[in-house]
């Protein structure tokens, strides 16, 4: 080479010259690449770069869990696995299936009865909601064309004894019943998506942006006490199978703050096995059925006539010979209470004698009354089908229609209207809203009755408990409660039937201090005791017992109560 | 002399930041792999939350306390003249 070189100078030059060229040819080329991948080509091949590496992952957003008013949960949602395959592609595997055989969660024979009817399909559901456990024992086989899915599942821990309230969801988990269905709004969580960067063998390595923000769903606190909502639930159905009844309701409203306490029915379902369900255990006939409230009513149209003035607790009234005619129709009462004071009448639940005070009334009075009691509309809780009840406006009342509205028939009433109404008498006249859910203080009521008029009713309610009065069973031992018992007529194919019977409790303890209410429904009891200071007020006074234990309300008859003033001055 | 001693800081402090941008992208694909790894870990748990709180309600179920205390422990409910009520 060096002699080449010495010996032809310029072929050297020539050479360099050469190679010069070829270096700069490269080095275009490398420029004009770029130029191709970087500006022309850029938007393809990012594009397929992120196909690669880029995954749109899901972001979990759960649905709130509904708890009663101390967190205790009554609905509750866990991840579940549903597994799902795609058939094209699981066919071109079929040799793998073997790996299925016997298989307890899904078998060979399974999969092909599901795979082959639907071979052009790109997704069918092979199992849903399996425990995760369970779908592991498919996904570790690692069939090809298996798939697993998260989705989420409702438990309802407190099962039948919640499940006329809370409802329940779907499958897809959308709210269909209850308070499921009419907070589906705030419990319903959106799952978000983020989209990451994922490596070779799967690991999210990096987060790009989140595209949705997954907005769990909203927990909702019920003014529920579940303790109280059991024992409710424990009384209504040791009585409903005792009396052979068709079915019933309870209700316990709080009358300071309007919250709703319990509120159980017959038949019942357990919302966490639907399986065969008949739609009729579905209803939460405390809200959505309506019953003529019958002698319950008479509560209404006494203090109608004590607030007016008409009358007074020892007003004398004369209900012989315990039979009155109106309009051509005879009024009856249980027997003849000969002359008697509008209290022992009304422990009586004398027809005559509220027969008689309605006709003393203006013609719209009672109705005015009845309206401002919450009759006639919807309490307006948030609760899916709630009824209005009938509360029948006229301009005109003619003798009968007034004489029959004043003991509770020729209108309709929900359970809990008759709590709401009752929780009048019992928050010292003034109507509160009904709140089904926690509320931080009480709400701004509506004044019905007088103060004075109301002391006269509670005094009233507690001598219907009397040994004269009608419900002697609905008494509590410890504790003052008064109330009145309701026996009434069924329509049955659009007549009074003589014997299908609802038996009705409304009342209120304590007395001294009133404040909870307790409704309680019995449809139709089979038995031969269908009265309802017979068949109801055991029921009422079971639920009130235990609701003023739970809630420490001191027994009056109790043998020494260690006040606090005692045991200081004992220390001093 | 001088340009040569500054060059050779240049190169030597280029060389450190290119090792420290690959250091602190692998730390950051570290981390986010940690928080994924967390974050399933939170949703397992999650699960088992939920399970256990259906355990308990199962288990704790007013019920079945009742029945047992009243079978097994043969308790039973005091009356209202059996109580002593405490105010503080």
């Amino acid at each position: 080479m060096k002699n080449m070189s010495r010996r032809n100078p310029g072929s050297l030059r020539r050479r360099y010259l050469f190679m010069a060229g070829i270096w700069c040819l490269l080095g275009v080329g490398l420029i004009v690449r770029a130029v191709d991948l970087h500006v022309v080509q850029h938007e393809f091949l990012a594009r397929q770069g992120d196909m690669r590496n880029l995954r749109v992952e899901p972001l979990a957003a759960y649905r709130g869990v509904i708890s009663d008013r101390d967190g205790r949960p009554l609905a509750v949602s866990t991840p579940v696995t549903t597994l799902w395959a795609n058939p094209r592609e699981a066919l071109e595997s079929r040799d793998s299936w073997t790996k299925l055989n016997d298989n307890p969660v899904l078998d060979s024979k399974t999969l092909a009865q599901r795979v082959l009817p639907n071979s052009q399909r790109e997704f069918i559901y092979l199992a849903r909601h399996l425990a995760p456990e369970q779908a592991k024992r498919v996904l570790s086989l690692n069939v090809p064309g298996i798939y697993a899915l998260t989705e989420y599942r409702r438990y309802y821990p407190a099962a039948e004894v919640t499940s006329h309230l809370v409802g329940f969801t779907n499958i897809d988990d959308v709210g269909q019943e209850g308070i499921e269905l009419s907070f589906e709004e705030a419990l319903r969580g959106a799952a978000g998506r983020k989209r990451v960067v994922r490596d070779l063998i799967g690991r999210v390595i990096q987060d790009i942006e989140i595209l949705d923000e997954a907005r769990p769903g909203q927990d909702v606190q019920l003014s529920i006490d579940l303790r109280l909502q059991y024992l409710a639930y424990r009384e209504l159905l040791a009585s409903v199978t005792r009396h052979n009844a068709t079915g019933g309701s309870v209700v316990v409203l709080d009358a300071r703050t309007g919250e709703i306490l319990a509120m159980v029915n017959q038949p019942g379902y357990n919302p966490n096995n639907r399986v065969g369900l008949a739609p009729a255990s579905m209803r939460n006939r405390a809200v959505t059925d309506t019953f003529e409230p019958g002698s319950t009513l008479k509560t209404v149209t006494l203090a109608t006539a004590l607030e007016s003035g008409m009358v007074s607790p020892s007003t004398i009234v004369d209900t012989r010979p315990g039979t009155i005619r109106v309009s051509g129709k005879t009024i009856r009462d249980h027997r003849n209470y000969g002359v008697i004071d509008i209290t022992t009448a009304f422990s009586k639940s004398s027809n005559v004698t509220t027969t008689k005070l309605a006709l003393k009334m203006q013609p719209q009075q009672l109705q005015t009354m009845l309206d401002r009691f919450g009759f006639g509309r919807a309490t307006g809780i948030p609760f899916p089908g709630e009824s209005d009840g009938v509360l029948p406006l006229r301009s005109r009342w003619r003798d009968i229609e007034q004489a029959t509205l004043s003991y509770g028939y020729g209108m309709s009433v929900t359970a809990l209207q008759l709590a709401q109404a009752y929780a009048v008498i019992a928050n010292d006249g003034v109507r509160l809203p009904v709140s089904l859910t926690r509320v931080a203080e009480a709400p701004q009521g509506e004044r019905v009755l007088s103060s004075a008029t109301t002391k006269l009713m509670v005094d009233m309610l507690g001598a219907v408990v009397s040994d004269e009065g009608t419900a002697r069973l609905a008494r509590v031992n410890g504790y003052q409660v008064g109330g009145k018992t309701g026996t009434v007529h069924k329509i049955v194919n659009g007549a009074y039937s003589d014997d299908n019977y609802q038996s009705l409790f409304a009342g209120i303890a304590p007395l001294d201090n009133p404040r909870y209410v307790t409704v309680v429904v019995i449809d139709d009891p089979a038995g031969k005791a269908y009265y309802g200071g017979e068949v109801a007020a055991p029921v009422f006074s079971r639920v009130m017992e235990g609701v003023l234990r739970t809630l420490n309300v001191a027994p009056e008859s109790s043998p020494g109560i260690w006040a606090g003033g005692a045991a200081a001055g004992g220390r001093s | 002399m001088m340009i040569w001693r500054l060059e050779t800081l240049l190169v030597l402090l280029l060389v450190l930041s290119a090792l420290a941008v690959s250091w602190s992208v692998h730390e950051s694909r570290r981390l986010t792999n940690e928080v994924q790894r967390l974050q399933s870990e939170y949703n397992r748990l999650q699960t088992e939350w939920g399970q256990l709180l259906l355990e308990h309600s199962t288990w704790g179920a007013y019920a079945r306390v009742e029945r047992m205390a009243r079978e097994k422990l043969s308790m039973a409910q005091p009356d209202a003249s059996q109580r002593v009520v405490v105010t503080p």
